[in-house]
């Protein structure tokens, strides 16, 4: 039997894959695990909803958040892409 | 038809539609449009309000909005159909029209509104137009349009 200790397990911290005004591309899509017209369509509604205009950047992590260009929490891709 | 033509048409089509119904302002008191269109909005908050919990984060207003979306409640890909949704929620035909009393409420409290539409096509796919019934309609209530059309 292994006695030996483990290290307590860190949290994972989320990366940014997206940064910017721009319509974040396929590649943020493939990240997340989803079609981009399913990204698309949550990044619209998270910005409508939050009074974010079409060309205010927002910060996209890997794990689904959407932080607005002042870091606040906005929304979650995950939440916003289910289906219709 | 062959495997290929079949794959094609089915890239060329709409992949998702849906317009949205925005008012926004420091000053703005949700029940107030609620009141006036006889609707629930998608969304509603006040400025300062905490109107979201998102993975133990609180979202808070940075202004106050009241949002109504067509996305889970008009079932079709056709943008028109989505845009009519909204047109006969502020001026209902055959009943009177919300519009003059909604100017009211933006001029006496300094309120924004505007209309988005979202439109997402396969390859290839053709955007749609904005209808003029539409335009009338937004025009008549001050609201910007935006559009928000991309492809594959």
């Amino acid at each position: 039997m292994d006695t030996r200790k483990r290290p307590p397990r860190q949290p994972k911290t989320p990366r940014i894959i997206w940064n910017g005004p721009d319509n974040p591309t396929n590649q943020v899509a493939t990240t997340l695990g989803i079609p981009r017209w399913r990204l698309r369509t949550a990044v619209h509604e998270i910005k409508k909803r939050s009074k974010l205009g079409a060309r205010d950047g927002i910060t996209i992590y890997d794990d689904g958040t959407v932080r607005d260009a002042n870091g606040e929490h906005v929304g979650d891709i995950y939440e916003d892409s289910r289906a219709d | 038809m062959s495997e290929i033509s079949t794959k094609t048409v089915a890239q060329t089509e709409t992949l998702n539609a849906f317009a949205t119904l925005r008012f926004s302002g420091d000053r703005l008191e949700p029940d107030r449009v609620t009141g006036i269109l006889g609707i629930q909005p998608t969304t509603a908050y006040r400025k300062g309000d905490v109107y979201r919990q998102s993975r133990g984060h609180e979202v808070r207003g940075r202004t106050g909005v009241w949002y109504l979306s067509t996305r889970r409640c008009v079932d079709s890909n056709q943008l028109a159909d989505h845009l009519r949704h909204l047109t006969a929620v502020v001026s209902p035909e055959g009943r009177a029209d919300h519009i003059l009393a909604l100017r009211d409420l933006m001029a006496r409290d300094g309120l924004e509104a505007d209309v988005s539409c979202f439109w997402y096509g396969g390859a290839g796919a053709h955007s749609p137009e904005i209808p003029a019934f539409a335009r009338d309609v937004f025009a008549r209530l001050g609201a910007a349009i935006e559009l928000d059309f991309d492809t594959d």
